[in-house]
């Protein structure tokens, strides 16, 4: 059964993506690039929303965490697993430990959005007991199909969204503010954009306490390509909807669930058509990079 | 003096001669890429036949070979992955430095005899992610270059891995590992060694449609790491390995900055502290004479602000002292046979380093070609001369400009 998981802006969105399967939430105590970080408060209250719409609840813990870092995801480990979500996104084999140690390890999803590039790195992931793995957005739809051909274990990818290409501590734009002297309103605001001087592309940049995180310049779309993922042993197909609109998500959830069904259209031209503003792309999809040109 | 065992110093080579330079100056192991597997694509890098070289050298001179194994290998690349550690295991190296668990995973059941040091690319920086590499036979971790000196120092409280930690040298402006920028911008794939430095690019700024970048355009890339001012806290921690970067820096950086660190170190342990860090100034001055690129102490001192990036307008100088690389020595003669780098005339103060020793500041005095004709200057690299010294010049020592000013000699 394929699992279609939207990242929420708001505790509400559970009614609004109403054909996602799943919710991937987090607080950004915890949890780097996510469209909204919710208190506790606001978790319990999507767990209910989500428990009542027959939902999934995903819990995003993915940030690579310190030494003093640790006692807090262990507790906060022990919430999530008292609060009884579905699974638990990482990157950070401390999270792994520390979920061993409170017997979760079978919660886990390994997301660390690079580095998972191979067949035979995803079926070691998967051997420590995992729930799935995600591979990287940085392979080819090719590579993406012969790894989760020849893994035994779930796989998934993000197929809708800005991607992520750049996490640091640094707080970049802080930094950049200050050497300056500008005044401006920076942090963790979703509406900075940086623009290479020789490159058209707008990339969101997003800083928090924790750091920062630089995304893609278009908004990956893999309407076109969708047919070939539901036909492979791919099972998790993420949407994030950072820098999104609702509606578009909504509208791409309703295109994903069509071709899923068997139906044939042009969506993608569909939804560019409606959203007219966003540059869409296909990632890495058809796309190699390679050691140096 | 309170006992501590000395740290390891670990330094970077790009080929076989820049190896040798840095164990002749004082590096106590060195690690090298090989042709395939290895991030770092444009350094030179090491056929097989060059490790065994580099074994056999660095065992006359009790020294240690890692060698990088630290791509994050795409499908396309896993073949030839166990012929390769095979081979690397039948050369005799000492240590891997991988990324990818596939790699370490492989190293073990093949029975490989080298140790497996997890790189860096990896970003790990609690003990208890050490933990789960440790279980898979990792027995070293390069710890992830976002640690503080008071992470470092909670991390070696709870391990009982060996730590290694960088002291100089280029950092990644991201978390090793977590970025594909070059990808995206130049179909480069910074996780097979074709970053791009997009870091180190100009960019606009946009804040809610508004561009902030007019007067000054937006830029991410950090400084380069420089410890010396903590390196006696380092030191203090019980740190196992203190690692230089740059496999794509020459061998008169090599010399020099290994030569500081090991000067440091050396005079750490047998004369305290104390005495070390009151010749900091010095040892910092050393590091100038090779180095164009701004430093900072980086995240061991804690957060990072603007004063440890690169912003539009500070700009890299091309440094053109070091003249000089000593091909050999004639005692009888008292002459030096060189191959020169950068322009330089005759008749200039000068200072030779030389490896594991202080540095010798003297007058060139006039060149003569291998004919024996007198000439003035050099202008070309790769020129061979010879020079009248009267003290032993080594072969593998280096010769650089004095600048007049009231530097002390180390």
């Amino acid at each position: 059964m394929k699992d279609f998981i939207v990242t929420l802006q708001a505790v509400q969105d559970v009614e609004t993506f109403l054909l996602a399967d799943s919710f991937l939430i987090g607080n950004e105590r915890f949890a780097t690039r996510i469209p909204h970080s919710f208190s506790e408060e606001e978790m319990q209250e999507i767990k209910q929303k989500t428990t009542q719409a027959g939902k999934r609840l995903y819990m995003n813990v993915n940030r690579i965490f310190f030494d003093d870092d640790l006692e807090a995801v262990e507790a906060h480990l022990l919430w999530i697993k008292q609060l009884g979500v579905d699974a638990i996104f990482f990157s950070d084999m401390a999270v792994f430990v520390l979920a061993r140690k409170l017997g979760m390890v079978d919660k886990l999803v390994y997301y660390s959005e690079t580095q998972m590039v191979n067949y035979q790195d995803c079926q070691l992931y998967l051997d420590l007991g995992i729930q799935a793995v995600i591979l990287s957005k940085e392979t080819t739809l090719d590579d993406m199909l012969i790894t989760s051909g020849k893994v035994s274990g779930k796989t998934g990818i993000l197929i809708h969204g800005y991607f992520h290409m750049f996490y640091s501590k640094r707080k970049v734009l802080r930094n950049y503010y200050q050497k300056y002297e500008l005044d401006g309103n920076y942090h963790g605001s979703r509406k900075i954009r940086l623009k290479e001087k020789t490159r058209e592309d707008l990339y969101p940049v997003y800083e928090d306490d924790f750091g920062s995180n630089i995304f893609s310049g278009h908004c990956l779309s893999s309407l076109k390509d969708f047919k070939a993922m539901i036909d492979s042993p791919l099972k998790m197909f993420i949407l994030d909807s950072i820098f999104l609109e609702q509606e578009l998500v909504v509208r791409a959830l309703e295109y994903y669930h069509a071709i899923l069904e068997g139906k044939d259209d042009d969506y993608q031209a569909l939804l560019q058509e409606e959203f007219p503003e966003v540059p869409f792309g296909d990632g890495f999809l058809h796309h190699k990079t390679d050691l140096y040109k | 003096m309170e006992q501590r065992k000395k740290p390891e110093l670990l330094a970077p080579a790009g080929d076989l001669s820049k190896l040798k330079i840095a164990i002749l100056y004082g590096a106590d192991a060195v690690f090298v890429g090989g042709k395939k597997f290895s991030l770092r694509a444009k350094a030179s890098n090491f056929e097989l036949e060059d490790m065994k070289e580099a074994v056999l050298f660095a065992k006359e001179h009790h020294a240690r070979i890692y060698v990088t194994v630290n791509i994050y290998p795409h499908n396309e690349d896993l073949d030839g992955l166990d012929e390769y550690l095979l081979s690397l295991d039948e050369v005799g190296i000492d240590a891997i430095i991988a990324s990818s668990m596939i790699v370490v995973s492989r190293a073990h059941q093949l029975g490989c005899k080298f140790e497996v040091h997890l790189s860096t690319q990896q970003s790990t920086a609690s003990s208890l992610a050490g933990e789960f590499w440790k279980e898979l036979g990792v027995t070293r971790i390069v710890l992830a270059r976002e640690t503080t000196l008071e992470q470092i120092k909670v991390f070696k409280e709870h391990t009982t891995q060996e730590m290694e930690v960088f002291i100089h040298g280029g950092m990644c402006a991201a978390f090793s590992g977590r970025c594909v920028l070059s990808n995206n911008m130049a179909s480069r794939d910074a996780n097979r060694g074709g970053c791009a430095h997009s870091c180190r690019w100009y960019y606009d700024l946009f804040e809610d449609g508004i561009k902030k970048s007019d007067n000054h355009p937006f830029m991410f890339a950090s400084k380069d790491l420089m410890a010396l001012p903590i390196l006696g806290d380092l030191i203090d921690i019980g740190i196992d390995s203190l690692k230089i970067e740059g496999r794509m820096k020459s061998h008169h950086y090599i010399a020099t900055v290994v030569g500081v660190y090991r000067r440091f170190i050396d005079e750490y342990f047998e004369k305290g502290k104390t005495i070390a860090e009151q010749h900091l100034s010095d040892y910092m001055n050393e590091i100038q004479k090779c180095e164009n690129r701004s430093s900072a102490t980086g995240f061991l001192t804690g957060d990072v602000t603007f004063e440890g990036g690169i912003f539009a307008g500070e700009s890299e100088q091309p440094i053109q002292d070091f003249i000089a690389y000593v091909l050999s020595y004639d005692k009888g003669k008292k002459q030096a046979l060189i191959e020169t780098r950068n322009y330089f005339t005759s008749f200039i103060q000068v200072e030779a380093i030389l490896p594991r020793k202080e540095n010798h500041r003297f007058m060139l005095t006039q060149l003569y070609t291998e004919e024996g004709q007198p000439v003035e200057f050099s202008n070309r690299p790769n020129q061979k001369f010879y020079i009248d010294v009267d003290f032993e010049l080594p072969a593998h020592a280096m010769i650089r400009k004095v600048h007049e000013k009231n530097e002390k000699v180390l």
